[in-house]
């Protein structure tokens, strides 16, 4: 297979981690080009990376990750449609939102695993690549290069998203009228809008003027 | 580590990740009430607080309020540094702070190296980043759980949830 070994030559010398097994296989692993989050990545990394991932499927209707639930893995759909469900407290469980092939799903939880937001399912039969918190510290030791690739993009989306979030949280508390935004310390997002690393210290205390 | 310093390690921050942070950008010292940056300026650099204590100020029915401080060990102005987008919120030096200050360039190419100190110290700075993405997101989750209670829609769907859909994952398509 010419074209196998042409693509696995390269790759084997600009990244000696990448799985040999993986490598060895007819059938490796690809992302999809049109993810978003892999932008800065250069098409070697993305193919490294891709061999770290695994690759899972999901039949329709089939649990994906449920809200509450540990998770540790980011998810990019390769082929099928995934849904978020939410059931309030007069409602069935309903559908409100999709994300289509080329989505990326969780990109922080594999580099900090906390209980996932959503129930998420697959709508129809689906396949993704999934890469864990585990997969990744192997992969900053064998392929350092492709890891800090993967990190720094899901370190620029998020604060891409920080920005966006912010400015979101500020117009809501300025709705409120309260002067909530500014005028409690503990209470504001903005007053944290500067920093990262750790704690602020609220500059009075909570509740006073 | 430059400036014959003794710090084992600051905040979160071990030796090793210090000097990597002051390997890329360089120490500097402030003097009280200097602005490491301004609110509503571009930031062209963010800062790591070795020492001292950093005001958050902001423009409140035009006065200056200071809203929170910040210590040692503290990353400060990281958004506005990377996005090149307008600082939120000023800082202002609170006593005499000695901080490493990096630049955009100096940042990536923290996050661009293989050696370990780089890779853990990018990590924290990511997760750090994800931290207050979440805390934000919990914040806006709380405001519109208050509009909707407020506004007594009985029947809604769990807003609490729609928000952490939508503000974690920009790719979710929203279903009417």
């Amino acid at each position: 297979m010419p074209s196998h070994s042409a693509r696995k030559t390269p790759l084997a010398l600009k990244f000696p981690g990448c799985p040999t097994d993986a490598m060895a296989r007819d059938e490796m692993p690809t992302l999809p080009t049109n993810a978003h989050l892999f932008e800065t990545l250069s098409d070697g990394e993305r193919l490294a990376l891709a061999h770290f991932m695994r690759e899972r499927h999901f039949d329709a209707g089939e649990t994906v990750c449920s809200r509450g639930q540990h998770g540790n893995t980011m998810l990019v759909v390769v082929q099928g449609t995934l849904s978020a469900v939410v059931s309030g407290k007069d409602n069935p469980q309903a559908e409100v939102a999709r994300l289509e092939a080329g989505s990326v799903l969780g990109e922080t939880f594999c580099i900090d695993p906390a209980p996932r937001p959503v129930t998420v399912v697959a709508s129809e039969s689906t396949t993704v690549l999934e890469i864990s918190r585990d997969d990744l510290t192997r992969m900053r030791q064998e392929a350092p290069r492709v890891a800090a690739a993967l990190v720094s993009a899901v370190f620029q989306e998020v604060l891409r998203r920080l920005r966006c979030l912010d400015d979101r949280v500020d117009r809501e508390l300025r709705a409120e009228g309260v002067g909530g935004a500014y005028g409690d310390a503990d209470n504001s997002v903005s007053d944290r809008a500067a920093a990262t690393g750790c704690e602020a210290r609220p500059a009075r205390p909570r509740g006073s003027a | 580590m430059s400036g014959g310093d003794d710090e084992s390690e600051i905040g979160n921050f071990t030796r090793s990740e210090l000097e990597c942070l002051l390997r890329a950008g360089r120490s500097c010292r402030l003097s009280p009430s200097a602005m490491l940056c301004e609110e509503g300026h571009p930031a062209a650099r963010c800062f790591v607080i070795r020492k001292g204590i950093v005001e958050v100020v902001r423009r409140l029915d035009d006065q200056p309020q200071v809203l929170s401080t910040y210590g040692p060990g503290s990353v400060l102005a990281l958004m506005a540094t990377i996005d090149g987008g307008p600082c939120r919120v000023s800082l202002r030096a609170a006593k005499d702070v000695r901080a490493v200050e990096i630049g955009p360039r100096e940042l990536f190419e923290i996050f661009k190296g293989d050696n370990r100190p780089c890779a853990t110290l990018a990590d924290k700075l990511t997760i750090a980043a994800i931290r207050r993405l979440r805390q934000s997101t919990d914040e806006l989750a709380r405001a519109v759980h208050r509009s909707v209670t407020r506004a007594a829609q009985p029947g809604r769907l769990d807003s609490d949830e729609l928000v952490r859909i939508h503000a974690g994952n920009h790719a979710w398509k929203p279903l009417s």
